[in-house]
């Protein structure tokens, strides 16, 4: 009874009640929408570099190079030889390596030449068709094949750079023969074909073409002077990641190494400083909604004190009374809360759907985490009992004589 | 039935009331008048239980109501007294019949829809039950103020001038009201007042000096 008592007295004033509860939601619903994303993001960053210790590639900036050559996100840093890559691969301190040549794309997917290692390393598994065997065929990632509508045996043309609109390579046929599964992973959205694919296409295409951006020329038509993008290593034991860095870096001064784990931890560190400003933000904004209850409680509690003592007379004994003050503030910021995690439902989707856009990026389940959402649940209940509490006392002190006599 | 016997009650040294002995059985009425500054509405609300006599006894049927403390004396209220006030206050965000369950919820825990809009009927207002209470005329709010004082059939109904504000004719229509009400409840009725009508056709009287 007393909290529905409450909640026709919440909305009995729909207005100041919206306001309430709008201003309350806003804060949860900053503070949902920012760990979801954060938290999607960096399952997304955290599981594709799941056994990398190491990207090996052209000189130029770390973060690139990894933001390349695992998400396919960023353009490549540049060429490296292939026989100097090769060197470093078959070097006993090395578990595994898988080379990469990429910078081509088709409707802005990313296609990456890799070798059968590839697919196998980030757990790719055949939905239909079969693996690639000979130039120009092509296996596609669950994103791909569904966003492009591609089927197996379907041809398509390829276009030179990451955006769509480059220059194609219109003579040559690229053929779907597989099909993946979802992984999760960035594979999901990349086309892969082996690597003589990618260096045939450039060893007749690719070099005609006049650079004007400056931009390498992929490949070269001799053996000798083959070139690779990137190559993504496996330590075979604490020892290399000791010594391989410096034995590289003194013999091989044109290539570069990047680890990972520590770009990824730089990327996630500059992210956090602009999420935790924001996320301050909220928290203001949730003080401020304190502030907004407490006042909106206050005035009407000095308008309804002879209903108050009215109920009093009635039969409502003090902590009666004290129940519907404090239910009224506990009700705002209950609503507030679950309109607040709706919104911030709502915005995650929106930032999915932008990053899908954009990065052709899908985003999997809600990773909404429960033990924060019962600890903002019970942060709400307390500022809801925070902006009630002084009035809901001073509703247990009315005098109902002098109250009901003095009007 | 009601009896008191040597109430006092000090605001201050300066002011302070002496009541004479009060007694009324249950089914019958008793007028309570006396200029301002008497202490009539203190000594109602002694009778109510929304003050305490610094002294003196208040027997309502077996009760020694004097004696009950707390949310004891909060639910003995609810359940056997009711006050009409002059100025009627009422819960604003809900209706008219909401208004009178709740009394009954605070009074007895139950809630019986059917007898309140009985009750609602007998007053001539059941029409204007899903109303809010400020849509209603001061009239109307009036025997909703009655209503509500009927319903949780109490032992003592307390009315702080309930005529004062109106005409003749409605003034005798809601003092036949309340007396027929505490009839057939069985109630023991106080009226406090200094309308001279009421004063007419008071069988049982005290005046306060």
């Amino acid at each position: 009874m007393i909290v529905w008592l409450a909640f026709k007295n919440i909305f009995h004033k729909p207005l100041s009640a919206l306001l309430n509860i709008i201003i309350f939601a806003t804060g949860i619903g900053i503070i949902t929408m920012l760990s979801l994303v954060q938290r999607q993001f960096e399952d997304k960053f955290e599981k594709n570099i799941e056994g990398i210790d190491m990207v090996m590639g052209a000189s130029g900036s770390p973060m690139q190079l990894i933001l390349s050559a695992i998400y396919h996100i960023d353009a490549p840093t540049g060429n490296i030889p292939l026989a100097e890559a090769e060197k470093w691969m078959r070097h006993p301190y090395i578990a595994s390596a898988v080379p990469l040549a990429y910078g081509d794309s088709y409707m802005s997917f990313p296609m990456v030449g890799s070798d059968s290692s590839y697919v196998k390393h980030f757990n790719g598994i055949l939905s239909e068709g079969k693996l690639n065997e000979s130039n120009y065929e092509v296996i596609v990632g669950s994103d791909v094949a569904n966003k492009l509508k591609l089927k197996l045996a379907d041809k398509f043309h390829s276009t030179h750079g990451l955006q769509e609109g480059g220059e194609g390579h219109d003579n040559i046929e690229w053929v779907v023969t597989g099909i993946l599964k979802p992984t999760g992973k960035a594979i999901d959205r990349i086309i892969v074909s082996n690597i003589e694919s990618v260096w045939d296409i450039h060893g007749e295409n690719g070099c005609t073409h006049d650079h004007e951006d400056g931009e390498e020329c992929h490949h070269h038509d001799h053996e000798e002077n083959k070139e690779i993008t990137a190559v993504l290593l496996k330590y075979r034991n604490p020892m290399a990641a000791m010594q391989l860095p410096r034995l590289i870096k003194e013999q091989s001064d044109n290539l570069q190494l990047a680890q990972p784990a520590i770009e990824i931890n730089r990327l996630f560190s500059l992210l956090g400083i602009g999420m935790d400003a924001i996320r301050y933000l909220a928290y203001f904004i949730m003080g401020l909604s304190a502030v907004s209850i407490f006042i909106s409680i206050y005035n009407t509690l000095k308008e309804r004190m002879f209903e108050l003592a009215m109920m009093r007379t009635l039969g409502a004994s003090k902590f009666k009374v004290l129940s519907l003050i404090l239910s009224e503030g506990l009700i705002y910021s209950l609503f507030g809360y679950f309109v607040g995690l709706l919104l911030g439902i709502m915005g995650y989707k929106m930032v999915a759907m932008l990053a899908e856009n954009e990065y052709q990026m899908s985003f999997g389940q809600l990773p909404l985490d429960i033990n924060q959402q019962i600890l903002l649940l019970a942060v709400s209940l307390f500022i809801g009992f925070l902006a009630a509490i002084f009035p809901a006392i001073k509703s247990y002190f009315i005098q109902i004589s002098t109250t009901l006599a003095h009007e | 039935m009601l009896a008191t016997k040597d109430l006092k009650f000090e605001y201050t040294p300066q002011v302070k009331f002496s009541f004479p002995d009060l007694a009324c059985n249950l089914g019958e009425s008793l007028v309570i008048c006396g200029d301002s500054g008497t202490g009539k509405t203190t000594l109602l609300h002694i009778l109510g239980g929304l003050i305490k006599p610094q002294s003196g006894k208040i027997l309502l049927s077996d009760t020694e109501v004097n004696l009950l403390e707390g949310s004891k004396f909060d639910k003995f209220r609810g359940k056997n007294i009711s006050i009409i006030f002059q100025k009627m206050h009422f819960i604003s965000s809900i209706s008219v019949l909401e208004n009178i369950l709740l009394a009954q919820l605070l009074g007895t825990e139950k809630k019986e829809k059917e007898k309140a809009i009985q009750i609602l009927e007998k007053l001539q207002i059941a029409d204007q039950k899903d109303k809010n209470i400020k849509e209603l005329s001061q009239g109307q709010q009036q025997r909703v103020a009655i209503a509500r004082a009927l319903i949780n059939q109490p032992s003592l109904i307390l009315a702080d001038e309930p005529t004062s504000s109106l005409d003749n004719k409605n003034a005798e229509i809601v003092e036949r009201l309340l007396r027929e009400s505490a009839q057939e409840m069985d109630a023991a009725l106080v009226m406090v007042t200094h309308d001279m009508r009421l004063k007419q056709n008071a069988k049982n009287l005290i005046e306060l000096v």
